[in-house]
């Protein structure tokens, strides 16, 4: 399946930052990416979103011309980006997805360094180098040398020394993986303050709570091919999975349970003894039928929680395995 | 591209096993040699025996044993009694006795190591106690066998003038003949091939040097590879940047030669002033050899390092093979090696040209063996020569370099 909201034209509500169409890279026999499209619009925040190995990083790195790639066309704000596009490049940043500090220069000379491959003027970089510091939260930080800091301030370091130079356009590849939940919130919401700022943010993650959390559109791939991309409700909405109801309930006898298959908002029930589990079809009522349903049947009822479904539920039903398997 | 190489520069100089091997790794070498070669210059240093001189009637019929035993004591016709010899050439201090018994009496009491006498066929002996012939000091052994050889040339000397004077009465009367009987100090004369003392050992640390030298190559293999893509993290985030290779290769290039000569400065510096190998008063041009062997071995580490398919890993450890490899033929393992450098030099004088440490080490002999600094211009100009290609292929592999997988 592969589904796409907008169709193959870039939408009409904003130039695009990144243009990469009909993408093929091969590793020796094997396929990595399969005519792969992908359009970012300036000033969003863009999720690419896939299971470990189905070639996000790959593309990362043929956008940003790392690699050679066997056929297709990438364009960086309408311009073709090669490995000699120094122009371009000085508006793009990148968050690799390994920390890539240097592990004898303290945390402000590292950002102070790579904020100097872009900017010159040691007075315009101090600023710089302060605002990114202050970004990441590295206040207390700044002369320490990255073996001192904990794996969470490490990738915090590694996104400041990424940024600091202000660009247009940040790739951020996998930059919570291995990270604290404080880290990874804080992370977060830098990403989501640099975008206010007015840059491009494309977020490769196989986190589906962080693409859901923060991005405006998202594309799911899978095998070096595009799977499916819209917003996170457009993509909910093209599968048939509904919410996931859970109710707390003892006494539910074999009529109930028949009962509840025997709704038409139900696609599949499971029942423990103490948990109930029902996943719903698409539909506005579902929890309403299935409370409803369980009343008539006379069982006595504790904790009720329904989830819509999430991306793993898209990824899922559009190839059939899970975004973590 | 001064910030690169400002932080490059940064980077290696905190970089403890960049230092260790470019800089404490020689000095503790040198510090292994002259320790070494402490011992030897023990082993070969002759101190004074002391030696009872049996002064009786045989001594006195003998006019001319005095002078030959206060030359063995170290004291010239001219010198004064006491004092005003030179130690280094001094093989006995004498202990003088009335007849031979009193002066067995002096060995008996442990003041004496042996004694010497005049036998009444006029020659002079030396007795040595059963202490002194059983000793296994080896600068005893020497100095006795010193003495003894001494000794043997007085009598020769003393029976060669007897059978000319024998011969032809009138030649005792030439005052030249006269005054040269008995005078050895003309037979034995220092000559040097340059206007300076050499050290019998500078070959060892002119080798270290070529090896350290060698080993600087390890700054550049571990600064280029933080610019490829392929082989670092960092590498992707300069490669992402707009900094153009050159500009990354200029700096890496700067930044560890910068380092390595730092580091090989000091080195020589040691040799120089702490150990003490002279390189014949021409300090400045050894400090522009340093200077220029450093460049050449941070060019070979560039080479080193673009040499795609390789893991930096494996890249640093064939810089260290080749260093050691190369550093073979400057004779540094030993008098085994330098016989085979050597031969090497002498059959295939090209190839010990092209060994880079062979030219490191050659520079620095060229100072000090010749008169003119015409062979240490050769050498510098073959160094440069060496170090440019190295660069210009380097920087060719590099910029040409595309990366299909990472």
């Amino acid at each position: 399946m592969n589904a796409k909201i907008g169709g193959d034209a870039p939408a009409s509500d904003g130039a695009l930052a990144l243009q990469v169409r009909h993408l093929v890279k091969r590793y020796g026999d094997s396929l990595v990416l399969d005519d792969f499209d992908l359009n970012v619009r300036q000033g969003e925040i863009f999720g690419l979103l896939g299971p470990n190995g189905s070639g996000k990083t790959t593309s990362i790195n043929c956008i940003l011309s790392l690699l050679t790639y066997d056929s297709g066309d990438i364009k960086v704000f309408g311009h073709e980006m090669t490995p000699t596009a120094y122009v371009l490049k000085s508006r793009i940043g990148l968050v690799p997805q390994e920390v890539a500090v240097f592990d004898e220069l303290s945390v402000q000379e590292n950002i102070d360094y790579f904020c100097s491959l872009y900017v010159a003027q040691k007075d315009r970089r101090k600023s710089l180098v302060d605002e990114a510091i202050a970004l990441v939260g590295l206040e207390d930080f700044r002369k320490y040398r990255p073996g001192k800091l904990s794996g969470g301030l490490k990738r915090r370091l590694n996104i400041a020394c990424g940024i600091a130079h202000k660009p247009d356009m940040i790739l951020f590849d996998e930059p919570t993986a291995a990270v604290d939940p404080q880290s990874r919130n804080a992370i977060l919401e830098g990403i989501q303050r640099l975008n206010q700022a007015g840059a491009t943010v494309i977020y490769t993650s196989h986190y589906m709570e962080e693409v859901e959390q923060i991005c405006d559109r998202v594309l799911i791939m899978d095998h070096g091919r595009h799977v499916a991309e819209g917003t996170v409700d457009e993509l909910k909405a093209m599968v048939s999975s509904g919410e996931l109801i859970t109710v707390e309930t003892l006494d539910l006898d074999g009529d109930a349970m028949a009962a509840l298959r025997g709704l038409p908002t139900v696609a599949s029930t499971d029942y423990d003894g103490k948990t109930l589990t029902v996943r719903c079809k698409s539909g506005a009522r579902n929890l309403v039928d299935v409370l409803d349903m369980l009343e008539r049947s006379g069982a006595n009822i504790g904790h009720v929680s329904s989830n819509p479904p999430t991306l793993n539920d898209v990824f899922l039903e559009m190839t059939g395995k899970a975004l973590r398997d | 591209m001064f910030i690169a190489f400002k932080t490059y520069l940064k980077a290696g100089f905190r970089n403890f096993s960049i230092i260790f091997w470019v800089l404490v790794f020689p000095l503790i070498m040198m510090a292994l040699f002259q320790l070494m070669f402490n011992d030897v210059n023990d082993m070969m240093h002759v101190s004074a025996q002391p030696m009872a001189v049996a002064q009786d009637a045989n001594w006195n019929k003998q006019s001319g044993v005095a002078k030959t035993v206060e030359a063995l004591a170290g004291r010239h016709s001219g010198s004064a009694e006491q004092g005003g010899g030179n130690d280094s050439e001094q093989l006995i201090s004498i202990t003088r006795a009335s007849s031979i018994e009193a002066a067995k009496q002096l060995v008996v009491d442990g003041k004496a190591k042996g004694y010497l006498y005049v036998g009444d066929g006029g020659d002079l002996h030396m007795t040595l106690a059963d202490t002194t012939v059983n000793s296994s000091d080896q600068v005893v052994t020497l100095a006795t066998t010193a003495i003894d050889y001494a000794l043997q040339q007085y009598n020769e000397t003393g029976r060669v003038v007897g059978a000319l004077a024998a011969k032809n009465h009138a030649i005792m009367a030439d005052s030249r003949f006269s005054s040269s009987v008995g005078d050895s100090t003309g037979f034995l004369r220092h000559l040097g091939l340059t206007g300076h003392v050499l050290s019998p050992f500078a070959r060892y640390y002119f080798s270290m040097l070529g090896m350290a030298c060698l080993l600087g190559m390890s700054i550049a293999i571990d600064l280029i590879t933080l610019t490829q893509v392929n082989l670092s993290a960092l590498g992707v985030r300069v490669s992402v940047s707009p900094s153009s290779k050159i500009r990354q290769i200029t700096a890496v290039l700067m930044s560890s030669w910068s380092i390595s000569f730092t580091c090989m400065l000091i080195a020589f510096l040691v040799m120089r002033y702490v150990v003490g190998i002279g390189i014949g008063g021409r300090e400045p041009a050894a400090v522009l050899a340093v200077a220029a062997s450093t460049l050449m071995a941070s060019g070979m580490g560039l080479l080193i390092g673009v040499i795609p398919k390789l893991s930096a890993r494996i890249k640093l450890s064939l810089g260290v093979m080749l260093t050691l490899f190369l550093s073979f033929f400057t004779g540094l393992y030993g008098t085994q090696a330098m016989a085979l450098g050597d031969r090497l030099r002498r059959q295939a004088p090209v190839l010990a040209r092209i060994n880079p440490a062979s030219q490191v080490c050659d520079l620095f002999y060229d100072l000090l063996y010749y008169d003119d600094y015409r062979p240490f211009l050769i050498g510098l100009g073959l160094i440069l020569a060496t170090t440019a290609v190295f660069i210009l292929v380097a920087v060719v592999m590099l910029r040409r370099q595309r990366y299909d997988y990472l």
